[in-house]
């Protein structure tokens, strides 16, 4: 795509806004109060609306939603308008038990998700199979944003695309891993309010600019209308109806599971700040989400015949088309794509900061050294950012054009949820016991892959009739686990709280 | 502690309004450049945000911590 590509300003500015997140790192680095986990991840008393707001909104909103979201748009059509819905669900879903976990880890000082459930079940099969599932999904997560951040890459550079991916995964993975590293959440935190800043300004302009070279919506809905995409316009099949509740289901119950979003229910100063954060984060997805649907909408009419992973490029090339119009639009592209990049990087540094904190803390701090000191599990888990950041490049740029970014979305989300019933329902639910909600986890994990990849005639585009395998093994983990406590309340002749 | 039923009959109905399983698959009403069902799950979706946010802001909220965990 070099007909896109920036001239020397345009990557000064880049450059400039890159730089400046290094410099908050240290900033971050100089604002530490002391060298604790508390301190390090959970930047000890917390963060005021305005941090919390946007590093929620900056850490929710990824290269996927950008890249994945308008690609999806672009195959599917105004069917893909249910990641709206799927994306205010998320909000939602946090009202079923973040209150109360906020009132928990305020009490008890967690720091990692899976101190709740140490604190709640006091069982270490549990606490192990949780951190194995959030590091797993984490890291796929992770992934999935590196993977981003070459293809933004490849529309910037004026090399070949292979090169250019490389470059793009290996250099901004590199800055946001060092300001990590420096400042811990404090860093990332703050860096997320540059970058949800960056962010919403990018996608305002997003807008006014597809308006402004393509012409209002109207137009491109008839061009469709005309052409060989017009079930694109149409009312969504049968089975996309039920994938569209399924997403809503599935997305908006696993998304609040995310320990980055359950850190940031850490973080957050007060009940007050965490109320006001989640309540902006509700209109959210019509900002954002919204946007990335709209410009997969005008691509279908634009830039027709894209297939594969090539249809997640369609942003990109739209982009490049904007900006070749006029001066206004080469310049509007060029904040956007600093706001594209700021999508990618605050998503992945904040995984990357949860993933470090469990391996520290719930693993290496449990099984390896129980006697390390808080310096000691800060300094491990910078030890491991780098390990796995080092091993995730890697594998970014060997599966390079091996899958697309959606496909990747899917099947986390079918893990990630079997740890609903262990974090939502114990919450509420005092009966609940650790060894059939162990069991329900592990069954509900194994029955969820088994049906993804088993090769079934009935599992279509790892969907069963438009539903994710991961449902099914959620109800199965939920009967598992309800039974069970039952039963073993009545066996144990314990009073049974609810 | 009152059970929320009312907050998930509000849901519900959201999500039964919003998904667009009562519409004709082929139909030619549109507002605004878009067909009229992707409209109301816009709509709909401006309404679960605005919902949402009112629980967040003025429902009271069980914090209860249960100490003998």
């Amino acid at each position: 795509m070099s007909n896109g590509a920036f001239d020397q300003t345009a990557w000064i500015f880049i450059s400039t806004y890159l730089c400046s997140l290094i410099l908050v790192g240290f900033i971050g680095y100089r604002a530490r109060k002391e060298n604790t986990l508390k301190d390090f991840y959970l930047a000890g008393n917390g963060f005021g609306l305005v941090v919390i707001f946007l590093t929620l909104y900056a850490t929710q909103y990824s290269g996927n939603t950008l890249f994945g979201f308008s690609g999806k748009a672009y195959r599917i059509g105004f069917a893909w308008i249910m990641c709206i819905h799927f994306m205010t669900a998320i909000v939602a879903c946090f009202l079923i038990y973040a209150p109360r976990l906020y009132a928990y880890a305020k009490k008890y000082d967690f720091i990692t998700p899976t101190d709740y459930l140490q604190h709640r079940f006091n069982s270490n099969w549990i606490n192990v199979i949780a951190t194995l599932i959030l590091v797993v999904v984490l890291s796929n997560y992770l992934l999935a944003q590196l993977m981003a951040m070459g293809r933004a890459m490849q529309g910037l550079s004026t090399v070949d695309p292979d090169t250019a991916y490389r470059q793009g995964v290996i250099l901004l993975t590199l800055i946001m891993v060092v300001y990590g590293t420096l400042g811990g959440i404090r860093a990332v935190a703050w860096t997320d309010v540059i970058q949800g800043l960056v962010l919403m300004v990018g996608f305002s302009f997003l807008l006014y600019m597809l308006y402004k070279h393509f012409g209002p919506i109207s137009l491109a809905t008839n061009i469709i209308q005309q052409s060989p995409e017009v079930a694109k316009v149409n009312v969504p099949d049968a089975n996309r109806l039920r994938e569209w509740l399924s997403y809503i289901i599935i997305i908006g119950l696993g998304s609040t599971l995310y320990p980055q979003a359950i850190q940031r229910i850490y973080a957050a100063r007060s009940e007050k700040v965490l109320r006001q954060g989640l309540a902006l984060m509700a209109f959210a997805p019509l900002f954002t989400s919204l946007i990335a649907v709209i410009t997969g909408i005008y691509a279908i009419a634009y830039v027709p015949g894209l297939l594969g992973t090539d249809t997640d490029r369609v942003l990109g090339i739209i982009m490049s088309m904007i900006q070749q119009n006029s001066v206004l639009g080469y310049w509007l592209v060029v904040i956007l794509y600093a706001a594209i990049l700021a999508a990618m990087m605050s998503t992945a540094d904040s995984a990357l900061l949860s993933i470090s904190s469990m391996l520290s803390k719930d693993i290496y701090g449990r099984f390896v050294d129980s006697n390390a000191s808080e310096a000691r599990l800060t300094f491990m888990g910078k030890i491991f950012s780098w390990c796995l950041i080092i091993f995730l490049v890697w594998l970014a740029i060997y599966l390079s054009d091996k899958a697309s970014l959606i496909k990747l979305l899917d099947r986390k989300f079918d893990i990630l949820i079997q740890l609903v019933p262990a974090f939502m329902l114990s919450i509420h639910w005092r009966g609940m016991q650790a060894l059939p909600t162990f069991i329900g986890i592990v069954f509900g994990v194994t029955l969820s892959l088994y049906l993804a990849f088993g090769g079934f005639d009935f599992v279509q585009n790892g969907k069963i009739y438009g539903f994710h395998p991961g449902l099914i093994g959620l109800l199965f983990n939920f009967a598992i686990a309800v039974l069970g406590s039952l039963w073993i309340n009545k066996t144990s002749n314990k009073p049974l709280m609810v | 502690m009152k059970r929320p039923y009312w907050i998930c009959t509000v849901y519900f109905v959201l999500v039964a309004i919003g998904i667009p399983w009562y519409w004709p698959a082929e139909t030619s009403l549109f507002v605004l450049g878009l067909p009229l069902w992707v409209v109301i799950a816009i709509g709909v979706s401006i309404c679960a945000s605005t919902f949402t946010a009112f629980l967040l802001l003025r429902y009271p909220w069980n914090t209860e911590v249960n100490s003998d965990e």
